[in-house]
């Protein structure tokens, strides 16, 4: 990380303990770091198509390319949880190569970040598998969901007399 | 210690994970134990009601809340990550320098 300075001096190199003391000694307290930008593809996680909240939640996607032979193996086999294969697929997927969603690589991305057209898209039944996963990955506790779901239909089966 | 016991009707709550349960069998004539109705749980406490030395449940309840931690009992994701799993995102984070997908792009671009 590097932090910009206007006053003519070169970018200098700093660490987040010494921008957070810059920052408490500034006001307002914000400044400008520079930061290197690449292009990527990501996932979307969900439609926000009003744009209220001005980004988007996304997975990143992560190419086979320097995984050793065993290891991409097994992710085109569907044997890796955290990394959910799409083949090379140009008219469903969009890209050129076969790559993984990365279910460790959650994002948060302002929408000016992200190009105006997706390229493709993944079907409910490949969302609905990141999404389980997902809830797996984060250590989402659904179990109070899930045990009053299971109430609720106990009482419509037996009547509430019976719990 | 009958004045250290409090009553009242709870929802079973899923204990910290991090440690194997483990269930230990007392023979019931060498105890003074209050009788739980089911949907009770009795906190036998110490200091007044500041600490928990003890909670006793109803047979059934208990057997409701070992199938949960069946259901439910996990250790944090991160203990189960593959070395698959770790290279591929590490991989992705360094992917700066990655050959870029210009077709990909060029159809992302307006």
């Amino acid at each position: 990380m590097r932090r910009w300075s206007d006053d003519g001096t070169p970018p200098k190199a700093i660490d987040p303990i010494g921008l957070a003391q810059e920052l408490c000694e500034l006001e307002p307290p914000v400044c400008t770091v520079l930061v290197e930008a690449y292009l990527r593809p990501v996932v979307l996680l969900q439609d926000r198509p009003q744009g209220l909240l001005g980004d988007a939640l996304a997975l990143a996607v992560v190419s086979l390319d320097d995984l050793s032979e065993p290891q991409r193996e097994r992710v085109c086999a569907q044997e890796e949880p955290s990394l959910f294969h799409l083949p090379k697929r140009p008219g469903k997927y969009g890209l050129d190569r076969e790559v993984a969603v990365d279910l460790n690589g959650l994002l948060r991305i302002g929408c000016e970040a992200l190009l105006p057209r997706a390229v493709g898209r993944l079907d409910d039944n490949e969302m609905r598998v990141i999404g389980e996963r997902l809830v797996d990955h984060l250590d989402v506790d659904l179990e109070p969901i899930v045990a009053r779901q299971v109430e609720e239909r106990l009482q419509q089966l037996t009547g509430p007399e019976m719990l | 210690m009958s004045s250290g016991f409090r009553k009242f009707r709870t929802r079973l709550l899923m204990p910290d994970d991090s440690h194997d349960f483990r269930t230990r069998m007392v023979p019931s004539n060498e105890t003074r134990m209050p009788t739980p109705e089911p949907g009770e749980a009795i906190v036998v406490c110490k200091y007044g009601e500041e600490r928990r030395k003890a909670v006793i449940l109803h047979p059934d309840d208990f057997d409701l809340f070992e199938r949960y931690r069946r259901i439910f009992g996990r250790v944090p994701f991160e203990l189960r990550l593959t070395e698959t799993a770790v290279a591929a995102h590490r991989l992705g984070d360094g992917d700066a320098g990655g050959e870029l997908d210009l077709v990909s792009v060029g159809r992302a671009l307006p």
